[in-house]
């Protein structure tokens, strides 16, 4: 480090007086108080800490993806093969997508009280069905098979006496039996019993709503009815009256068909309904489980 | 007065005790007795009002040396010389030019270099020290002194730069 003489430089002399003036600066000067740094650190701090917790916030639920449900269109459109290949696959996909609805309602004809449920749409036929898709709506009370059309009214329905009794409680349990369950679910028998009372079918409908777009000037919607093999039932000119639903309009298009009135089902299974425009533009495709009525 | 909390010195003593260092560090920057006494007394104005904590004595050491050098600095990029010509030379830090002495030439480097050289013959620091200080890397001090080296023995070997 001694390469170079800098004595001179080494030997400069620094006046008293610039320490002195220094020193006396300083009385007449205020340090900077704490409080101001504390403050000024504070107010960092504080930034600090709301940006922070900002991205902490973002990333907890910014970032988060809301999980949303597959969509499952169980009346997708598509267009429907007439072969039977394909209807058997096809009738085993829409069954496990029926078998996923959860309203399976009316397989028992047997709940009279289905009758008075109130309707949630409006149509041009006297039946009312309590559900908008693929709903078969035993409207009809458990009447002889001459009587008169079933008509809504407000008066409760009266068993027929020459119906099996029905046990009713004759009292409100005050204890709840814990062998049986609160609720029992109603699921369709794999092997329904014969009903004992007659049944008007004829106002048994499959109602599904449609799209507009699906119906044409012509307003046809048409139906036809698989059975569990993929055979097509009755006529088989699809666009037959036989084939024919009717149609309503609320604020959408409801289609109704009535597969008894046609001696469609001749056995409880599953039965696929097709339902089409004029073009054979498919509309809606449901399966559901239909009990025979001899 | 402030407390004696300039690592265990009062106001008054770091005053007494570093006004040579501080002093020449400004002398040899600016080379002007008027300009370089203005930023001694900028520099222990800044050491009273902000009161920063230091470790140890070569902390304060250190912090007076790179306030002064960035106190010279920002002087002279504000301030231009408005005194006559002969006041400047009055003013001004020079010495004879002596084959022995080269602090003559030392105050014809550049400053970049002037400051390396000072720190590093002049105040004994280390190039690790010097980097400190002056906020550079120690490769770019070490490149400074050796160019400086080089420039300061070009100047008192007769070339002028």
């Amino acid at each position: 480090m001694n390469d170079f003489n800098f004595n001179n430089i080494n030997n400069l002399e620094i006046p008293d007086s610039w320490a002195d003036k220094a020193i006396e600066n300083a009385k007449n000067k205020k340090p900077i108080p704490v409080v101001w740094k504390t403050k000024t650190l504070a107010f960092v701090a504080s930034l600090v800490l709301v940006c922070g917790l900002s991205v902490m916030m973002f990333l907890i639920f910014g970032r988060n993806e809301i999980p949303v449900a597959p969509v499952t269109h169980q009346t997708d459109v598509s267009v429907y093969n007439e072969t039977s290949e394909s209807e058997n696959t096809r009738e085993t996909e829409k069954s496990q997508k029926e078998s996923q609805k959860p309203t399976d309602l009316l397989a028992n004809s047997d709940e009279t009280t289905k009758a008075t449920e109130p309707t949630e749409q409006t149509s041009a036929s006297t039946v009312k069905p309590s559900e908008t898709e693929g709903i078969i709506s035993p409207t009809a009370t458990p009447t002889k098979p001459n009587e008169s059309p079933y008509e809504p009214t407000d008066e409760p329905i009266v068993d027929d006496p020459s119906d099996p009794p029905v046990v009713l409680p004759t009292a409100p349990p005050t204890d709840p039996d814990p062998s049986e369950p609160a609720w029992k679910p109603s699921e369709p028998p794999l092997e329904p019993t014969e009903p004992t009372e007659s049944v008007d079918t004829s106002n048994i409908s499959v109602s599904v709503t449609i799209y507009k777009h699906l119906v044409l000037d012509d307003k046809k919607i048409y139906c036809k009815v698989y059975d569990a093999n993929g055979v097509l039932l009755g006529d088989p000119n699809i666009y037959s009256a036989q084939h024919l639903t009717e149609l309503s309009y609320a604020s959408y298009y409801t289609a109704y068909y009535y597969p008894y009135r046609h001696s469609l089902i001749t056995k409880s299974g599953n039965y696929t309904f097709v339902f089409y425009n004029s073009n054979g533009e498919v509309a809606r495709e449901i399966t559901k489980f239909m009990k025979y009525y001899p | 007065m402030a407390n004696t909390d300039y690592a265990g010195l009062s106001f008054e003593q770091v005053v007494r005790k570093y006004k040579t260092t501080v002093g020449k560090v400004c002398l040899v920057r600016l080379k002007n007795y008027a300009d370089a006494e203005d930023c001694f007394q900028n520099v222990f104005s800044a050491l009273y009002t902000k009161s920063p904590h230091f470790n140890d004595e070569e902390h304060l050491k250190a912090w007076l040396i790179r306030v002064a050098i960035n106190e010279c600095k920002n002087y002279a990029r504000n301030n231009r010389p408005i005194l006559p010509l002969k006041d400047v030379k009055e003013n001004s830090v020079d010495f004879p030019q002596d084959e022995c002495d080269i602090s003559w030439a030392l105050l014809r480097l550049d400053i970049k270099y002037r400051n390396v050289l000072y720190l590093y013959y002049n105040e004994q620091y280390k190039i690790d020290e010097i980097a400190e200080i002056l906020g550079k890397s120690s490769n770019t001090v070490k490149s400074l002194l050796r160019r400086g080296k080089e420039k300061l023995k070009s100047i008192y070997g007769g070339d002028d730069v």
